[in-house]
């Protein structure tokens, strides 16, 4: 297990390089960079010469990759280019923001999607199930930032309520660390569990019209066992893997509820970013997005030949 | 066959099983009734789709209910009712009182326990045995089915197991609770031939150490010869004779036993054709009013498309459904 | 074909999905009949409630928001089909080729699209919009690219379970040219997960486009679009509700409407993939 784990990292080594190199490549690519952009389309050639050698974009762009493919390497992510501070540093305080928000947002999601897909399979083709597929489905049509949006509104017309406008971390003070995140929380969940409902369901109908399952009902098991302990055991390898699919697009997806939540999160800092071609910024960011889901597809993996003994990584 | 003898394991009286389709419905099981007697091995043979293994899961009140319904009939299993049980009681029945085998063990455990696990998982249900000694039993049983280094085993995964290992852990688990009746549907059908003739030894040998009875039904005509003390013969629903094995196919009563009877015979047979019973199986909701073989009989006359017979009990105790024979009872 | 829709309209999410689509269709297609004022004009009468000949009532420019609302569908039908149809057609194409010739030319597909796909969708089209720049063009480029991917592994999945067919052994055993087999024997069973995937990519399609909007980076103003119109909305939604209500019962009817016919479609087309009934 081990040796394969090794492996699998290895392997994504290349993949992260060519990412970076993609991104490094699209983003000096495109006419107009970040200095033009500070100083405006009119500027002193001097000026301008000045900044490109300040921020060492004076040399060929292959050249400028290993400038900062190097400084990565070591773990300098280089500097931003509007605010001067550090890139690195940045991305790990801004990243626990949206890794606390997307641990929160899973939980919400699971809390309502395994149980209420588990009620729909038991009770299929009643209204119960009916509803719950209804709601899974609005779950994955609403898009974040339109009932984000309109929980905000709901809130502040209806509850005169405003969510905090700043952010608690939660080694200060856990509370409130879950007041400012609590909306966004719930949005995202709410929307997430739509997708992990239908697989809940799906997965523990299949399973429940297998073979194993009519042994265990012959053996005189509690329908409540036959649920619980072997369909929904068997239902967990879907399961799993669609949440693993869906914490890699929270991670990027939670740009636009950052926004409207006002959020320091990670994805308002690439977003912001990317409009003002502050270079290390998304390159930085774009990397980072990148490592962890190779990280969390690892994971998913584990969890898999934990859950499976059938699956064995040779 | 008079009345319920309570010296039978299990009585089956007038069994009526429906099918709710989209267009009306169908009879898939009609007015079928037999007994078996302690210690005995009762053979239930016919072609796919006769309403054997539906009879089966009936019995054991593991019948899909939405789609299929017991009309009628009554399931006495040493002469307590079990149609009229309640899902609870029919829950600690399944699994103590019965024993059931299944045609594909491959696919017959969850494969994400061990098969130590599923088999105490049994006796979880059943009795009130910790842990430790519930897997203790479950290892002492897998020795007694004739698997080798038992304790071994039992720590292992279904999908490592063979097709015949799994079908002998799948008796031990239907055994462990020592149930008074095992039922087997077309237990050995998915095995090599080999190991088909190890397990029947098997359970043979099990059902005679014990004094269980057993319910075994098959398609196949050699496993019924080689098993069965009695067996009953389903076609279309309709449980046509029923007789001890060595009466049934030295003189078989109803035509179609008969005609099953010419066709194995003439597999041996030397040179000449292959003997089959002329036409084929209508579906179950196409059947007529009157008996369901009549189509195909070669002694039927106008009566057999009309009118359904009814079962004849004879003085020796077979039984046979048929205009011809019964009335010369 | 015919019996495909007549499966479909008996299905009651088939009818319910296939009306919404078509009403959206429509309105994106009819807009200027529609709409009862120019989506553009700003007025005097600033955030007015629904009334007064104003369907929806008005925008903080006085702009009526009805009016934007329709065209806004038309920003939406147009980026959807469009952006999905150029991922379908280069999915096809890329799986087609990487299931069909395997080997070098598979790994090297199936690594590119890892890398495409290792991405969430919103991040990989707004880091393309922002970095091309946003305009129509560029969104509707933007979300087709990230299509890519999803119709590149069906259609590849479905190519390799073809191929390996005995018949399709057979025919190219007699000689029969590599295209010949790739359109008469292999795309004609490509087509149905390809169909799926299609009408599943559209709802999608239309969601990014108003994200992407919605964050500034899609069709610009004053032009509507029922993302910007949303985020403009955020100003004064409290005073005007109306502004956020009617672009999101918009934005959630158009993408509800393609998932129930996908769902619909799916359903009939692939039974292997049909939710257990």
């Amino acid at each position: 297990m081990r040796t394969y784990i090794v492996r699998r990292v290895l392997l994504f080594i290349p993949v992260l390089f060519g990412i970076s190199l993609a991104v490094f490549a699209l983003l000096h690519m495109i006419p107009g960079d970040a200095v033009d952009l500070m100083m405006g389309v009119e500027a002193n050639p001097e000026l301008r010469a000045q900044l490109l050698r300040q921020y060492g974009m004076d040399y060929p762009w292959y050249v400028q990759y290993w400038n900062w493919i190097s400084g990565v390497l070591r773990g300098d992510f280089g500097v931003s280019m509007r605010t001067g501070l550090p890139v690195l540093p940045e991305i790990l305080s801004r990243f626990k923001v949206t890794l606390m928000l997307t641990l929160y947002s899973a939980v919400v999601s699971w809390l309502i999607a395994i149980p209420l897909g588990i009620l729909a399979a038991i009770k299929r083709n009643t209204w119960v199930d009916g509803a719950s597929r209804f709601l899974a489905l609005l779950g994955v049509s609403i898009p974040n930032f339109a009932l984000g949006t309109m929980v905000l509104l709901v809130l502040s017309l209806v509850f005169c309520y405003y969510p905090p406008l700043d952010y608690t971390p939660f080694l200060a003070s856990p509370l409130g660390n879950l007041k400012s995140l609590i909306w966004p929380s719930l949005v995202l969940g709410a929307i997430m569990a739509g997708s992990v409902m239908r697989m809940t369901r799906s997965a523990l109908l299949e399973n429940l019209q297998q073979d194993y399952v009519r042994t265990v009902r012959a053996k005189g098991a509690p329908e409540r066992v036959v649920v619980l302990r072997h369909a929904l055991k068997n239902s967990l390898l879907p399961i799993v893997t669609i949440v693993g699919m869906q914490i890699g697009s929270l991670l990027g997806g939670t740009v636009v509820t950052e926004q409207i939540f006002s959020l320091p999160g990670l994805g308002l800092y690439t977003l912001t970013g990317i409009t003002q071609r502050d270079y290390p910024v998304v390159q930085g960011s774009i990397l980072f997005f990148a490592f962890i889901f190779v990280i969390i597809n690892l994971i998913v993996d584990i969890l898999y030949s934990r859950i499976d003994p059938r699956i064995s990584y040779r | 066959m008079s009345g319920t003898n309570d010296t039978n394991v299990l009585s089956v009286r007038g069994l009526s099983i429906r099918l709710a389709t989209r267009d009306g419905g169908a009879s898939v099981v009609d007015d079928a009734s037999f007994d078996v007697g302690r210690g005995e091995v009762f053979g239930i043979v016919g072609e796919s789709g006769c309403g054997k293994s539906v009879t089966a899961y009936a019995i054991a009140g593991l019948l899909p209910t939405p789609p299929l319904r017991v009309e009628a009939g009554s399931v006495r299993l040493g002469g307590r009712e079990l149609l009229s049980a309640s899902p609870a009681e029919m829950r600690s029945v399944r699994g103590k009182d019965i024993g059931m085998i299944f045609q594909e063990p491959m696919t017959a455990l969850d494969p994400l326990y061990t098969i130590g696990e599923q088999i105490a998982e049994s006796l979880e249900f059943h009795s009130s045995l910790d842990k430790r000694a519930a897997m203790e039993k479950a290892i002492a049983m897998l020795g007694r089915v004739g698997i080798p280094e038992p304790r071994r085993i039992a720590a292992e995964y279904p999908h490592r197991l063979s097709g015949g290992m799994l079908q002998r852990v799948v008796i031990a688990m239907a055994m462990i609770n020592e149930p008074a009746l095992l039922i087997a549907d077309e237990p050995t059908t998915a095995l090599d031939v080999t190991i088909q003739a190890q397990i029947l030894a098997l359970m043979n040998d099990l059902v005679g150490a014990n004094g269980m009875s057993m319910v075994l039904i098959t398609h196949d005509l050699g496993v019924v010869a080689e098993t069965c003390d009695r067996v009953a013969v389903f076609y279309g629903g309709h449980l046509v004779e029923s007789a001890p094995v060595d009466r049934i196919f030295a003189e078989p009563l109803h035509p179609y036993t008969d005609g099953l009877r010419r066709s194995v015979e003439s597999i041996g047979g030397a040179g000449g054709k292959l003997y089959a019973i002329p036409g084929s199986v209508p579906s179950a909701g196409r059947f007529g009013p009157g008996c369901r073989f009549h189509d195909r009989c070669g002694a039927r006359v106008a009566r057999c498309g009309i009118e359904a017979p009814p079962t004849t009990v004879l003085p020796d105790g077979r039984t046979v459904r048929c205009w011809l024979r019964g009335e010369e009872a | 074909m015919k019996r495909f829709f007549a499966a479909l309209l008996r299905d009651k999410t088939g009818r319910l999905g296939l009306a919404g689509v078509l009403a959206v269709l429509l309105t994106a297609l009819l807009a200027p009949l529609i709409a009862t004022h120019d989506p553009l004009a700003m007025t005097e009468s600033l955030r007015q409630a629904p009334g007064n000949g104003f369907l929806l009532g008005t925008d903080e420019f006085g702009r009526d928001v009805f009016s934007r609302l329709v065209y806004g569908a038309r920003v939406s039908v147009y980026v959807g089909l469009v952006a999905t149809g150029i991922g379908a057609l280069c999915g096809l194409a890329l799986g087609l080729a990487a299931g069909y010739y395997g080997g070098a030319v598979d790994n090297a597909i199936m690594r590119l699209m890892d890398v495409l796909f290792a991405f969430p969708s919103i991040l990989l089209a707004l880091a393309i919009v922002a970095v091309l720049g946003p305009d129509l063009g560029n969104t509707i480029v933007a979300i087709g690219i990230v299509r890519i991917p999803v119709f590149t592994r069906t259609v590849r999945a479905e190519v390799l379970s073809v191929k390996s067919q005995e018949y399709i052994a057979s025919v190219r055993s007699v000689g029969v040219r590599d295209s010949r087999v790739l359109f008469r024997h292999v795309l004609p069973n490509v087509m149905a997960p390809f169909i799926v995937q299609t009408t599943l990519s559209l709802s999608s399609a239309i969601l990014v486009e108003a994200s992407l909007s919605f964050l500034g980076l899609g069709i610009q103003p004053p032009n509507p679009s029922w993302g910007s119109m949303l985020s403009e909305s955020r100003r004064v939604m409290e005073l005007a509700p109306w502004t956020a209500i009617a672009p999101t019962v918009a934005i959630v009817l158009a993408i509800l409407s393609f998932n129930l016919l996908g769902d619909a479609v799916r359903d009939i087309l692939d039974p292997k993939l049909k939710s257990v009934e």
